[in-house]
């Protein structure tokens, strides 16, 4: 008995497999193999598409080849070079990030529903699937439902390791948002310099890095230094932190020192200049350092049964015993 | 440098007295019951130069 399965998704039908049809003698058929699946997804660019092409931004900046013109950018940046002007600059720069804005959007808003529907979709496919293999009554269907559930399964895992960001895409987003705003704000602050300080070319190259900014590798990278930084300073924290774990303990120099520490009790206040002339004993060569080097403070080997010999020695340097 | 003083199984009773000493230190201290009458009492000394001027 041949067994049919026949799977429609939205999920296939985007990538290109609009029709999956498995039969129990059959291989597994479709349209387009897996890197359609891959390949068709713009995040995997990893930058939004460029206002001009590489060779066509080499062209302008050598002034402008005649012809040039499905833009209005050009017209202007020939205005410019004509009659060099603030205002001109201002506005061919304005003009460009203004463009820039518009292709960031198109793209932040692909790699937000790629992520989406790649964690939805997949994970609800494969869910059917599973449930098809089990409520089928033959043994054929069922292994074929599951085959088919894993490699749906394997999809999502091969799309979400490639590339790096399936639940970190939104963090990544944030760090390119927050490029783009201190590139923005650099470049706005240089808007009211004159071209002789802030000429066309300069300007150009700050819009530059302005749609660099907003490239998912730069917000890897931004993501990344975060990571980083909050690590070294966790390893900085842990390495200036000397653990001293002791039990309860509690002798006669413990009661001579607190006797001494607090003269109207032990509930009262502590005296000061007895604290910190304990702690000057503590301080000279002639007593143990504590694991960092440094001398011990007398409220620390107050109680612990491994401070017991420096704080017997300490009440008697001091003269409680 | 700072440090982490960790003192287990302390008495109920002795509980407030060695909290306070701890403080007294300079030390910002976490008190954790053991679940048998008995405390941990954590200190923590920011660095050498605040524990010793602790007031």
């Amino acid at each position: 008995m041949r067994t049919a399965l026949r799977i429609e998704t939205p999920f296939l039908s985007q990538v290109g497999w609009s029709r999956w049809s498995i039969g129990a003698s059959d291989a597994l058929t479709s349209s387009y193999g897996t890197s359609a699946v891959l390949f068709g997804c713009s995040s995997l660019k990893g930058v939004p598409d460029r206002l001009f092409t590489v060779e066509e931004e080499t062209a302008q900046a050598r002034g402008l080849v005649p012809g040039l013109t499905h833009s209005s950018v050009p017209e202007l940046t020939a205005q410019y070079y004509a009659a060099p002007a603030r205002d001109l600059r201002n506005e061919i720069i304005a003009r460009r990030m203004y463009i820039i804005d518009v292709q960031y959007s198109k793209y932040e808003e692909g790699l937000t529903r790629e992520n989406q529907q790649v964690n939805f979709i997949a994970d609800a496919t494969s869910q059917g699937l599973n449930a098809a293999g089990t409520i089928s009554t033959t043994a054929e269907t069922t292994r074929i439902a599951g085959a088919v559930a894993g490699l749906v399964t394997g999809v999502k895992g091969t799309y979400q390791s490639d590339i790096v960001i399936a639940k970190t895409v939104q963090i990544i987003q944030t760090q390119m948002r927050a490029n783009r705003d201190l590139v923005a704000a650099r470049i706005l602050k240089r808007l009211i310099d004159p071209i002789d300080v802030y000429p066309l070319s300069l300007a150009l190259s700050d819009v530059e890095d302005y749609y660099r900014a907003g490239t998912l590798t730069a917000g890897l990278i931004k993501a990344a230094d975060s990571v980083s930084t909050d690590a070294k300073q966790a390893k900085n924290e842990k390495d200036n932190t000397v653990i001293l774990t002791t039990t309860f303990s509690s002798d006669d120099p413990t009661k001579a020192l607190l006797k001494f520490l607090y003269p109207v009790g032990p509930t009262g206040a502590i005296n000061v200049t007895r604290r910190n002339l304990l702690n000057a004993i503590l301080a000279r060569s002639t007593f143990p350092r504590a694991p960092d080097g440094q001398p011990w403070l007398v409220t620390q080997i107050l109680y612990g049964a491994t401070t017991a010999d420096i704080r017997r020695q300490l009440a008697k340097a001091a003269g409680l015993m | 440098m700072g440090r982490v003083v960790v003192i287990k199984d302390v008495p109920k009773d002795k509980k407030d007295e060695v909290k306070k000493t701890q403080e007294d230190g300079g030390a910002t201290v976490k008190v954790t019951d053991q679940g048998n009458g008995l405390y941990t009492i954590e200190a923590t000394y920011p660095n050498g130069d605040a524990a010793k001027n602790g007031d």
